[in-house]
């Protein structure tokens, strides 16, 4: 027998834990992801690079408009790119604090913002000379960065034209040398342009911060998408019936399964997983027809129906290994007592059977809740919370925090009830033989 | 128990027929439910567009559509490449964690948090992640793994390409999934068997492939050929990522024809027959594979 030295052994251990913690980090990190940016307001969530985490408060920066007389100039900043950055820039205040609350999720009070004006314009006043020969100083150098831009474009354009010349590999060398240097002044330009600006603040601003909203885009989700509380409502209601009907029609065969022997209980088992096997956008299709000729179409009980096929087999699956779990020999230790076979199923079975069956319960709600594709089907004007949230991102490219918000919306309660069910969940996929 | 001879009485005869009243609902919803609409979509994908005369115009129309082909392809190829993809690495990663460790459960938890997530939910997790502004880039530029210029173009790839970024999502969705099903049958395997063929002198490798692996021959049919099932369906998270008509795949297709074109609502029957006979297929093949139909009544 080999034996393990006491390093190899602590190498192994570390590096299993490594894989563990791996699995769980990858698992995570997408979903981490899109949490955060469902708190971000549209200024940090089209920041580039996107910030790791959502800020919790924002800090202002008020400073005079030079573009307009007696106007302001509003900036926030900005965690991605380590400076402030102009939300808006106008004289009239309410249409300034609706446009910053839109775009920072921060509701910045009249009273503070005037109070915070009235203090910005006794500072400029009084640095005034100051500050004209700073601004004097950035657009001077303003325009040198501009010149070097230019410059640096040609030189590209040049460099990328003699690039596959053998003839011209002396010429290419000297641009090269020369769009070097370029870069570098432009570098020190930009510097001596952020010192200038870091100067400035503190001669003509006020800084200020408030307190983000973290939740605004939940809120806006539902304010902006048509009828998404109605589609909450219908998607719980059909949740609601979809549970009911799998779990009466799908318990009966459950309790069928696990409690007798009979002829064709074979072929029923395996229609059951044949029939929850099947395509369910398949059956969707023709339901549409079929649907609209019970007059149940674009009605949450018409989806209901068509969710209830693929559930009721789960349901079945689920509930007769709960009653498996439950010794018969209970019941008619009750019937021996004189209860009826009824009553002995409702006072002995069904009280032990419960907690499983609500497992079962949660499971078809879950499945019925997140179910998209069939819904895209068998919905028109009706639609359920997961076809809206569709909508928005088919329809809608942009607004990623908000869809964000709208997918967290979808997907707490589906990551909530699957974790308190993980048990069953774990169970059944543990005996995944037919 | 030991069976009692008895003459038939009139409770017995009643208590035979429970079992039947009891799985008579089911039998009835799928009658109506399941049974109905399959028969009417196969009905009508025979029909002409107006309903007024049998035709096979409808299947021609879906073999002459140059995205039909398309379709087929990518299918196959996502179900080739990732059920393989996904297959390996989830066996791998549950044979490497298939010990007790601290933590166990709670990875357990985390592992199944993917396949909870609602498809709307994934399709905006990722559609921001692979924007190019997105998250994915920021966390490489962060990480200095990536420059300002250098932001990777997730979504503006080849066609087949763009197939191999849906597989990835697919696989971080159900690798974790899967894993857990193949550990469940790792867990269930006796212990007798494998230490055995230690002692016997067995490497790692010998007792792998020799003992293991035919012993988890069940689990791992029933692992890949639900896995297989599920990914000739595979349609939304493409839509959500990539709109209709990037990368056709079959069930987008008769959604496609549905929800996207006017009066093509038969065509899409008839696409849908199609996809449901290769469901159809590969579930009978599972549950001729899984012994089911040899199983006597027990």
């Amino acid at each position: 027998m080999r034996r393990k030295s006491g390093f190899n052994k602590l190498l192994g251990k570390t590096l299993f834990y490594i894989i563990v913690v791996g699995i769980a980090f990858i698992i995570l990190l997408p979903i981490y992801f899109i949490l955060s940016i469902s708190f971000m307001s549209d200024q940090e969530a089209y920041d580039w690079p996107i910030n790791m985490y959502p800020t919790f408060t924002n800090s202002f920066k008020l400073e005079e408009s030079r573009a307009i007389e007696s106007g302001y100039l509003l900036s926030v900043y900005s965690n991605a790119q380590k400076k402030y950055v102009t939300i808006f820039e106008g004289e009239d205040v309410d249409e300034i604090l609706h446009y910053t609350e839109n775009k920072t999720n921060c509701s910045i009070p009249k009273d503070l913002f005037l109070e915070k004006a009235e203090e910005m314009r006794i500072i400029t006043e009084k640095n005034r000379v100051e500050i004209d020969q700073i601004y004097l100083k950035i657009d001077s150098i303003n325009t040198d960065i501009r010149k070097i831009n230019s410059d640096i474009t040609k030189l590209r354009k040049n460099l990328k034209l003699v690039q596959d010349q053998e003839s011209m590999q002396d010429m290419k060398i000297e641009f090269e040398k020369e769009l070097n240097e370029k870069e570098l002044e432009k570098t020190t330009f930009e510097k001596e342009l952020a010192q200038a600006q870091k100067d400035l603040e503190s001669l003509n601003s006020t800084n200020f911060s408030i307190f983000k909203n973290i939740f605004a885009n939940y809120v806006t989700f539902f304010q902006v998408t048509a009828d998404s509380l109605g589609a909450l409502f219908r998607s719980i209601q059909v949740a609601l019936l979809t549970v009911l009907i799998s779990l009466t029609i799908g318990g009966m065969a459950g309790y069928a399964f696990a409690r007798y022997v009979f002829k064709g209980k074979n072929v029923l088992k395996l229609s059951v997983l044949f029939v929850r096997m099947f395509p369910g956008i398949a059956i969707a299709m023709p339901m549409v027809i079929i649907l609209a000729n019970m007059g149940f179409y674009d009605k949450p009980i018409g989806l209901s129906f068509v969710y209830s096929v693929g559930q009721i087999g789960l349901t079945t699956w689920i509930t007769a290994s709960v009653f498996m779990g439950i010794p018969v020999e209970l019941e008619e230790a009750a019937m021996v007592f004189g209860r009826s076979k009824i009553g002995a199923f409702l006072k002995v079975t069904l009280p032990l059977a419960l907690p499983g069956l609500a497992a079962s319960a949660l499971y078809s709600f879950i499945g019925s809740w997140a179910e998209t594709a069939q819904a895209i089907v068998l919905t028109q004007f009706n639609p359920t919370f997961p076809v809206v949230v569709y909508q928005t991102m088919v329809g809608a490219k942009g607004m990623v925090n908000l869809i964000a918000a709208g997918g967290i919306t979808m997907a707490l309660p589906a990551v909530l009830f699957t974790l308190i069910i993980r048990k069953y969940i774990l169970q059944m996929w543990g005996g995944v033989t037919v | 128990m030991i069976p009692i001879t008895k003459t038939k009485t009139g409770p017995d005869k009643l208590k035979k027929l429970i079992p039947y009243i009891l799985v008579l609902p089911t039998i009835i919803y799928y009658c109506i439910f399941w049974l109905n609409p399959v028969v009417t979509s196969f009905f009508y994908s025979f029909r002409d567009e107006n309903n007024l005369s049998w035709t096979l115009k409808n299947y021609i129309e879906i073999f002459n559509d140059p995205f039909f082909r398309e379709a087929i392809f990518n299918t196959a190829i996502f179900v080739i490449v990732s059920v393989t993809l996904e297959f390996a690495i989830a066996m791998l990663l549950a044979l490497i964690i298939n010990k007790k460790f601290r933590g166990a459960s709670v990875l357990l938890s985390i592992c199944l948090i993917p396949m909870a997530l609602p498809a709307v939910a994934v399709g905006a997790m990722w559609s921001s992640g692979f924007a190019t502004y997105g998250w994915m880039n920021s966390l490489l530029y962060n990480l200095g793994i990536i420059s300002e210029n250098g932001k990777l173009l997730f979504l503006a790839g080849g066609d087949l390409e763009s197939l191999f970024l849906i597989i990835l999502i697919d696989a971080w969705q159900v690798i974790p999934f899967m894993m857990i099903i193949l550990l469940a049958g790792l867990q269930g395997l006796s212990k007798e068997c494998i230490e055995a063929g230690y002692v016997f002198g067995g490497t790692k490798m010998t007792v792998l492939r020799k003992i293991t692996m035919p012993m988890l021959k069940s689990s791992i049919q029933t692992a890949l050929i639900l896995r297989i099932i599920s990914a000739i369906q595979v349609w939304l998270i493409i839509v959500l990522i990539f709109g209709y008509r990037r990368i056709p795949v079959l069930l987008e297709e008769v959604v496609f024809y549905k929800e996207e074109l006017l009066n093509k609502y038969h065509v899409a029957l008839a696409y849908s027959v199609i996809v449901a006979l290769v469901v159809s297929f590969v579930s009978i093949i599972y549950l001729k594979v899984s012994g089911a139909f040899k199983k006597e009544e027990a």
